[in-house]
């Protein structure tokens, strides 16, 4: 490091360049840090699980026609029909499915009052064969049993006496044991309601809600005249089930099918404005890590042409060319590294301000520490090219014209 | 001290070869303070060069205090340039950020000392030029022949073979010139040797000795009798 103290005198004598460098590595590195952060909490989002199978999920919605006693009818002879293909491995009605954007909310407490209220819950009705069809854990107590459901044409959860609920919802329930739950009785919309089960993974409808992690599933069948199947293929054969559904649904006569869809396709819609931002993130986090990079290279490119003369001199005053590559390598690391420790000083002031502010989340520290490294690199390796460049200055330009 | 055999230099582009150096003999003795004189274009400063170890000749033998250079590696050439050549250039090539004391210090760094040696060297030397005092002054705030001083002061700090100084007047005033001139003899008085590149007929005539360069052609010229001290 016999260089170092040299550089560092440089600096002082030589402030504006070293100076700007700084700051734009600290403004880089603020942006950047953050930037990946919120690129990482979005794309954390994207896959987080909706503990549903979803590769084998289709859903669509169909018109029931007649009394309630005939749609119910109808229904019912849906499903079976449904259920009979071979492709098919469960069909169940459901009032609504997560990510759709569609559904009911309902508030939960432990007594009727609505000053106990703890939550809202998204709610979904359905019979007992939707543990099967969606893929869902049961993680404490039992599924819904048949003789939990009941009909009903709609608000079923005025009906119903038993529920799953998401284990997110226990949790919030009663924090401390939230397996306890299971046989409480818990408030939906005021009416009572026994929790029979936790599964381990229920989301929402709704991804931006606050909520969505918490669900109710109550054990109602609701035949609305618009009511939705899900349909659970067998392993790799969705394509072929949905295919057989289609067939079978239009055989019928007056038949309407609305919204049939994979579980992807609900997935990638619900999703796609979100990717993009993502993505556009990750552009803008490309083009800014290579404006910096670019600004390191051409500075540094910059310093070697304008001090040509003076690397000549180095090296006939006995300067070896790996003297003069160290010598440009850590003066750059020197400045990337005032500018990480700026940055990372403006970037923990304008985290405070932002979570007492906002409540936005803090970035962590990992960020800033594995950010910091990475900056670090990426200007070595900016500046190994002209600092090469320079190692190769011929010494006889000392003695020549400048 | 320093022995040339028949070498040579010549510049090569795809289509032409410009024959800078006719092939020479050459031998400076320990002590010696020699003038190259010469036209604008002639060679003298590829002549330094290859002297300097700062660029190879095509052809011959050198010898620089009994070590070959010919077949040294580039890491090699730097260590022995940096232990027993002192530059002089005639534009100072001081390093402006660089205080005077941090200038004379710069060769040395590339040395294995003590930062205690290093110190006391600075020190005799910036005192030999009699600018020890303005230590923690920059270049830019001496006059030329001061600068021009403290160059001196970095070629000898460490102790070379000798002293190759390229015109080392050649900025500088007539009245600067002279503190230049009898501080370099001063420094030949006490038994380092100084190749010296001139333009100027008068300077050449204080050294000892004269070779001239002439369409890469070198001839040696008048000597001077000179008592070495």
């Amino acid at each position: 490091m016999k260089d170092l103290l040299p550089i560092l005198k440089t600096f002082r004598k030589n402030k504006v360049s070293p100076l700007l460098l700084i700051l734009q590595i600290a403004l880089t590195f603020t942006i950047l840090v953050n930037a990946i952060f919120m690129m990482v909490t979005k794309e954390n989002e994207l896959i987080q699980p909706t503990g549903l199978s979803e590769s084998q999920l289709f859903s669509f919605s169909t018109n029931l026609e007649g009394s309630d006693e005939e749609k119910h009818a109808a229904l019912d002879t849906d499903l079976a029909d449904i259920q009979a293909l071979a492709s098919v491995e469960s069909a169940s009605t459901i009032t609504s499915l997560p990510l759709t954007n569609w559904g009911r909310s309902l508030a939960v407490g432990l007594t009727p009052e609505d000053e106990d209220r703890v939550t809202h819950a998204g709610y979904y009705g359905s019979d007992e064969t939707v543990v099967d069809t969606l893929g869902l854990r049961v993680v404490a107590g039992r599924s819904l049993q048949h003789n939990d459901v009941v009909h009903k044409y709609f608000d079923g959860h005025t009906a119903s006496a038993s529920v799953l609920i998401s284990q997110d919802l226990a949790y919030k329930i009663r924090p401390n044991d939230w397996s306890s739950v299971v046989g409480e009785t818990i408030y939906v919309q005021s009416v009572p309601q026994k929790v029979v089960g936790i599964v381990e993974t229920m989301k929402s409808p709704w991804r931006f809600w606050y909520a969505y992690d918490m669900a109710v599933i109550s054990s109602v069948k609701e035949h609305y005249e618009q009511s939705i199947i899900v349909v659970r293929a067998v392993e790799s054969q969705r394509e072929q089930a949905m295919s057989e559904v289609h067939q079978l649904l239009f055989k019928k006569p007056a038949r309407q099918v609305d919204n049939f869809k994979s579980f992807e396709q609900i997935k990638a819609e619900n999703l796609q404005a979100d990717y993009a931002v993502s993505q556009t993130l990750k552009v803008v986090i490309a083009a800014l890590a290579c404006v910096t990079i670019l600004g390191i290279f051409g500075q540094a490119r910059y310093t070697v042409l304008k001090r040509k003369k003076q690397i000549g001199t180095r090296r006939a005053l006995g300067a070896t060319q790996g003297d003069i590559l160290r010598y440009f390598m850590i003066e750059n690391a020197v400045v990337s590294l005032l500018g990480v420790l700026l940055g990372t000083i403006v970037a923990i002031i304008a985290n405070i301000y932002l979570v007492n502010y906002f409540g936005l989340t803090s970035v962590p520290s990992d960020y800033l520490i594995s950010g910091a490294i990475v900056m670090v690199i990426a200007g070595q390796l900016a500046v190994y090219y002209p600092a090469t460049t320079a190692s190769k200055v011929p010494p006889a330009i000392a003695t020549r014209a400048a | 001290m320093l022995s040339m055999r028949h070498l040579s230099k010549a510049y090569h582009t795809d289509t032409i070869k410009t024959q800078a150096l006719q092939p020479f003999d050459l031998t400076i003795e320990q002590g010696e303070f020699v003038a190259i004189i010469g036209p604008s274009g002639s060679g003298k400063t590829t002549f330094l060069n290859i002297t300097g170890l700062l660029e190879d000749f095509c052809e011959g033998s050198y010898e620089l205090d009994g070590v070959n250079v010919e077949h040294l590696s580039d890491k090699a050439k730097s260590k022995l340039r940096n232990e027993k050549v002192g530059f002089i250039f005639q534009s100072f090539n001081l390093i402006p950020e660089l205080t005077l004391y941090d200038n004379v210090d710069m060769p040395l760094r590339y040395r294995k000392l003590s930062s205690k040696e290093r110190h006391e060297r600075i020190m005799d030397a910036l005192g030999k030029v009699g600018l020890a005092s303005r230590r923690d002054h920059y270049p830019a705030q001496l006059s030329g022949g001061q600068q021009q001083r403290v160059a001196i002061a970095r070629a000898i700090a460490g102790k070379p073979s000798f002293l190759l100084a390229d015109e080392p007047t050649g900025n500088l005033d007539s009245k600067m010139a002279e503190g230049i001139m009898a501080l370099l003899e001063d420094i030949n008085a006490q038994g380092t040797s100084i190749v010296m590149v001139t333009h100027d007929p008068n300077q050449a005539a204080r050294a000892q000795r004269v070779i001239e360069i002439r369409d890469g052609i070198l001839s040696e010229g008048k000597r001077i009798e000179k008592a070495i001290a």
